[in-house]
């Protein structure tokens, strides 16, 4: 637990309860903040992609697991992304669940293949296709977005990209990567993921 | 930073591109913008798929091939296309010489050559294979300049007050001053008496045969036999006997070289008459002549050389020639 430093206010001692004072322990009032933003975040975005009792689950599990195992992070930079990543693989687990129960497709229970748990040849096969289609749609950018992304896959952060660049501004680079990250994502049919439609 | 520009760093989400700073003004502003959440978690997969360091050295493969420019894509149409284009057009030309060769092959013309008609200019021909080589003995002619032949002494003439009188003592009077191994030169010529033109020919033209008449040269020793009429053209050269040179007049000279080259036998000719007496014939035969035919006043038939000069002293006998 990390404690913010505040100001004191005038005229209290220095006391050990006057440290006590200076150190107020906030953090749980702003992660619980932050953790109901997220909760009501994950809801509508689930939903969207689901039913409502769904998406309340995938909030929910997603919470628990933040408050379980990812209980020292309280920064919404830290939060938030660990959040959306625990999102999708719940989405994910979810619909694979949909369709063993045959909630799409009824099929006999002698057909369902047995799951391996040591590997995940549906993950391998969806990366594999995703990275191809990626390749495809990034020979088919422009110069400058292709020297743009070459630069943000070599680690290269905006304001580096910027002075190699020879932009003037840090927003003319921001344009730029918001201008190319929507025509690759055009031409990549609207969806990162294969068959999202 | 405004919500709109904090929208345009999503991009760097999915590469790790944004800085701590810009991570903090993404998520804060994304955990009061649903949209923004929802763009954030559709980023999720290519995050997560960009996290592989093999992917990102595909990817980074991919984008090392820099697109070609239009230039570069136009060499490379036209240095292609003109590869293609040099293929068709050596392709064409060889059918078509071989089409050439197998449809349009000019008849052959066959030159025989019947006589050689070289022109040796200076010598710049190279000697043909029939001309004997000529090769360079040095001892024979060592040998040749030691023994050199005997050369006949060129004629002398002793000064006298005309050139007239002196010519006329040459060839008329016996050639006192010729040497014995000199052959005779007589000139000849159909026409007048060659004696007569001989004497006319004063001032030393007879001796170099120029003016009027043709020359053809006969040389011969004196002790070669001699056929009758070569012998009378040495008298007629000597001037001795008029008559005779006469009678050799009207033989061709053609019939002359011919009797030369026979020295002896009968010869074929063709005899012209003019005001022939009754008993021509008769005396035609007592001459010597055999007569094979007759058209109009020519008679043709053979008569020994040696006879050819009796012949030639009918008056009525105005040409002898060779048939």
């Amino acid at each position: 637990m990390h404690a913010s430093i505040r100001n004191s206010p005038p005229g209290e001692s220095e006391t050990g309860s006057a440290v006590r004072r200076c150190y107020d322990f906030t953090e749980p009032v702003e992660r619980e903040e932050v953790l109901a933003k997220l909760r009501e975040r994950i809801v509508a975005f689930a939903a969207f992609h689901g039913s409502r009792d769904a998406a309340e689950d995938v909030a929910q599990e997603t919470l628990m697991l933040l408050h379980e195992k990812y209980a020292h992070l309280e920064r919404p930079e830290d939060l938030l992304p660990l959040s959306l990543q625990i999102v999708r693989f719940k989405i994910m687990s979810l619909r694979r669940k949909a369709v063993r129960r045959g909630e799409y497709n009824q099929v006999s229970v002698t057909d369902i293949p047995l799951p391996d748990l040591d590997s995940n040849p549906a993950d391998y096969l969806e990366r594999k296709e995703m990275l191809e289609r990626l390749t495809a749609a990034v020979g088919q950018l422009g110069e400058r977005c292709r020297e743009l992304i070459r630069l943000k896959l070599q680690g290269k952060s905006f304001p580096e990209i910027q002075k190699i660049m020879g932009a003037a501004a840090i927003n003319t680079i921001y344009t730029w990567d918001h201008r190319c990250r929507k025509h690759l994502l055009e031409l990549m049919g609207g969806h990162w993921e294969p068959g999202k439609r | 930073m405004s919500r709109d520009q904090v929208r345009k760093m999503l991009g760097g989400y999915a590469t790790g591109t944004l800085t701590e700073e810009e991570r903090r003004a993404l998520f804060e502003t994304a955990l009061e913008d649903q949209q923004l959440f929802d763009a954030l978690a559709q980023e999720q997969s290519l995050r997560d798929l960009l996290r592989d360091p093999a992917v990102k050295a595909q990817l980074l493969a991919a984008l090392g091939e820099a697109p070609a420019t239009w230039r570069q894509r136009a060499a490379r149409w036209m240095w292609g296309h003109a590869v293609g284009l040099a293929a068709v057009a050596c392709f064409v030309t060889l059918c078509g010489y071989m089409a050439r060769q197998v449809h349009f092959t000019p008849p052959r013309v066959v030159v025989v050559a019947t006589q050689p008609t070289t022109v040796d200019v200076n010598g710049s021909l190279p000697p043909g294979p029939a001309r004997p080589q000529r090769i360079f003995d040095l001892e024979s002619v060592k040998k040749a300049a030691a023994h050199p032949p005997a050369m006949p002494m060129p004629p002398s003439f002793k000064p006298t007050s005309g050139p007239a009188p002196a010519f006329e003592r040459a060839f008329v009077v016996g050639r006192p001053e010729l040497p014995q191994s000199l052959a005779a030169t007589a000139l000849v010529r159909a026409g007048p008496v060659v004696a007569g033109q001989l004497g006319q020919a004063r001032g030393g033209r007879g001796g170099g045969g120029g003016g009027p008449v043709g020359v053809a040269a006969l040389v011969a020793t004196p002790d070669v036999a001699v056929p009758a009429p070569v012998a009378l053209l040495r008298a007629q050269a000597a001037g001795t006997t008029v008559s005779a040179a006469k009678g050799t007049a009207k033989i061709d000279p053609s019939l002359l070289a011919l009797v030369q080259g026979m020295g002896s036998g009968e010869a074929p000719v063709r005899i012209t008459l003019t005001d022939a007496p009754a008993d021509a014939l008769d005396q035609l035969r007592k001459a010597g002549f055999t007569i094979a035919s007759q058209e109009g006043n020519e008679l043709t038939g053979h008569i020994a050389v040696e006879k050819l000069d009796a012949v030639a002293q009918l008056a009525f006998v105005i040409r002898i020639a060779p048939q």
